[in-house]
């Protein structure tokens, strides 16, 4: 792990609200280099708001963003242009094919060897098939591993990564986990949001557990579990709000419901 | 140091005050070096030749790879004809006779009938702020587009709304204007050949070329800086439409001379090119100030609604039971919800209330009403294209897809939709009028 006192990313009070909706209580974040840190919640929970705003997709209702020495709220174009983004649901622009976008890309981020690079990510992602395909008629998995290039493409040593493993098949998200561990090994470091608290057992070496816009938990896996026995998922589940019980009764509901049916 | 430290507070706790405080949160790039963002002409550039691609990408799909080639070569035939036909429409050409002189137009008149309904084209394809708009809230949705990259990539919103004014604006270029050009010279070239006369010189084409794009430039920043605007919220949602209605009425007074206004048709009548260049770059101006009034804003607001489905629902009963009612009151919760309505409303009354306006000045006021009434067709048209434009874009079909529908009912209920929203426009508008 890279040994560093500056954080690389940095909020004070940073808050986000719609309207009267609070999509994000006011935060206080430090993330440092070589961490693997993952922000773990339910559907719904402000995931995706905290990663937005760290990486000036959107701008704060309240407090200060810095990410890499670069005030995010006044320059977010360029921490966009220092960072990789891995959005949630977002495709590739419909009518471009892979090889185009990743050079349309490649060249917003003055990326050297352009050609090369894009070649490099295409094959590995598997994609040389696809690669004058438009991205509109790629499968959903095709899409998210053009997503995938496109945030690699630059070689940044900080990602933001929202549910990046989505539509994946398990070849691809076993490469893509090791090829995140191995740059984090290399002194990168990744952000990432997921409700599939597996990634968290695997990758992640800090995680924090967020419900309704509020940071409930946070720190290492190990450290977040009362006991040996405790999973995460129990802890998940501890610290949404749900007891175990209540899991498992509605759990016993559901079976019953589905006796009474067949009978 | 290493590490991650988290911490939540509530929302009360801190006080929203707007941070004067430009000192450094302390974060650094460590070893990285930093790259500086496309900025200027390199952003622009490498924008707009993929944004082009797109375009083209779009219209194929849209039109077919046949349609796409015939298109302009309809346009190129028409025009041929009508070139070959000038000689009837002109009233100094040497074709025509004394009795039908009173019948024909004078050439400033054709210049105009070219120049207008061409400016409220591009009036009508001009709006990119609320285009842009669009692309950024529809981006995780199953269409994409370049306008929605500055979300995620270092570009400024700025940057991408120029260049997609720029490739609109070639694109048109490329599209229908050269095609009418390329159709007069096959109309004098004909004279040659076939010894058809035509009053139209070859001299004359570079001119009219060069005219319909600063038209067409004129229309397409206008509406742009209109619409960008109107993004800005009041006073300008408030103001700009009385502008416009004002503008109609200052027109039909006769304060403003219509024809001054076309930039064009001054350089078609003039040749001035000195003339010609600033009006091209005027119309340039005009995009390049009104993409730098687009913010980068990229919020998707979370909103809370009552419900409005069951009551909508509820009130179309005269549709029956069947499934045209249900997709009807969907059509009406999007069109409320997306705000299209307000938008959509405005845009058709608006052409409405000019004409009502003239139609008062003619009857009342005795004003000499400088344009033929007929020359709203194409106004009216066009904003009723959009609006029906609108009215079909506003949510993606494809959830329809898995449910028990057919094509015909959900044509039928658009068709609905259209009469419902615009019938009780025209009707206020035929009761003022009468």
């Amino acid at each position: 792990m890279v040994e560093s006192l500056a954080p690389l990313v940095k909020a004070e009070d940073m808050a986000k609200k719609y309207g009267d909706f609070i999509a994000l209580h006011p935060l206080n974040v430090e993330v440092h280099a070589g961490e693997f840190f993952g922000v773990f919640g339910p559907n719904g929970a402000g995931k995706s708001t905290f990663i937005k705003l760290l990486t000036g997709q959107l701008r704060p209702s309240k407090g200060r963003i810095e990410v890499l020495g670069v005030d995010a709220v006044a320059d977010p174009q360029k921490v966009k242009a220092n960072i990789g983004i891995v959005p949630e649901s977002e495709s590739p622009p419909s009518f471009l094919t892979p090889v185009e976008f990743l050079e349309f890309v490649a060249k917003l981020r003055t990326v050297e060897n352009l050609h090369e690079q894009v070649k490099h990510w295409i094959e590995w992602f598997g994609l040389e098939e696809k690669r004058d395909t438009m991205c509109k008629d790629l499968s959903k998995g095709q899409r998210q591993k053009v997503m995938l290039a496109a945030a690699f493409i630059h070689k940044p040593k900080l990602l933001f990564l929202d549910e990046p493993f989505a539509n994946l098949d398990p070849i691809y998200q076993r490469k893509c986990r090791h090829w995140l561990l191995e740059h984090v090994k290399n002194g990168g470091t990744i952000f990432l949001c997921s409700h599939v608290l597996e990634m968290a057992e695997r990758m992640c070496n800090r995680m924090a557990i967020i419900n309704n816009g509020k940071v409930l938990a946070a720190g290492t896996v190990k450290g977040l579990k009362k006991s040996k026995d405790e999973t995460l998922e129990d802890v998940f589940i501890r610290l949404v709000g749900h007891s175990i019980k209540d899991v498992e009764r509605l759990s016993d509901q559901g079976a019953k419901d589905k006796d009474i049916e067949e009978e | 140091m290493s590490g991650v430290s988290v911490v939540s507070r509530d929302w009360d706790e801190v006080i929203d005050v707007e941070s004067m405080n430009t000192q450094s949160l302390g974060t650094s790039a460590h070893d990285q070096q930093l790259h500086e963002p496309l900025r200027g002409w390199e952003a622009f550039s490498t924008t707009f030749r993929v944004m082009f691609k797109e375009e083209g990408r779009k219209s194929l799909e849209f039109a077919k790879k046949r349609q796409m080639v015939l298109f302009p070569l309809l346009l190129t035939l028409v025009t041929a004809i009508t070139t070959i036909g000038l000689q009837f429409l002109v009233g100094d050409s040497s074709a025509q006779v004394a009795d039908i002189e009173s019948k024909t137009f004078t050439w400033q008149e054709l210049r105009f009938a070219l120049h207008l309904p061409l400016l409220m084209f591009s009036l009508g394809m001009g709006t990119f702020a609320f285009m842009g708009h669009d692309a950024i809230v529809h981006r995780a949705g199953t269409k994409n587009y370049l306008l929605a990259a500055p979300a995620l990539q270092p570009l400024p919103n700025s940057v991408a709304h120029f260049a997609y004014f720029v490739k609109d604006l070639s694109f048109y270029v490329m599209l229908i204007l050269s095609p009418v050009v390329a159709g007069m010279a096959v109309g004098i070239g004909l004279e040659s050949l076939a010894g058809i006369s035509t009053p139209l010189e070859w001299s004359s084409l570079p001119w009219t070329w060069l005219a319909m794009i600063i038209t067409l430039a004129q229309g397409l920043a206008i509406a742009f800086f209109a619409s960008a605007l109107w993004m800005r919220g009041r006073p300008f949602t408030i103001f700009g439409p009385l502008l416009v209605v004002a503008l109609g009425v200052g027109i039909g007074l006769g304060k403003f001379d219509i024809g001054s206004m076309l930039w064009g048709l001054g350089v078609q009548s003039s040749q001035n090119i000195f003339g010609a260049v600033l009006a091209l770059l005027a119309s340039l101006a005009v995009g390049l100030f009104s993409s730098a009034l687009i913010i980068d804003d990229f919020d998707v607001s979370v909103v809370e609604r009552a419900e409005l489905f069951t009551p909508i629902y509820n009130r179309l009963g005269f549709l029956g039971k069947g499934e045209v009612r249900l997709i009807v009151a969907k059509e009406f919760v999007d069109l409320i919800r997306s705000g299209s309505i307000k938008k959509m409303t405005v845009s058709y009354s608006i052409p409405l209330l000019v004409l009502l306006g003239m139609a008062w000045l003619v009857d009342f006021a005795e004003a000499p009403i400088p344009i033929n009434l007929l020359s709203y067709a194409p106004f009216l048209g066009f904003f009723g294209f959009n609006f029906y434009s609108w009215l079909t874009i506003l949510d993606t079909p494809e959830f329809m897809n898995g449910l028990p529908l057919r094509v015909p009912q959900l044509i039928r209920a658009k068709v609905v939709v259209y009469f419902l929203a615009t019938s009780w426009i025209s009707l206020i508008f035929i009761v003022l009028m009468a």
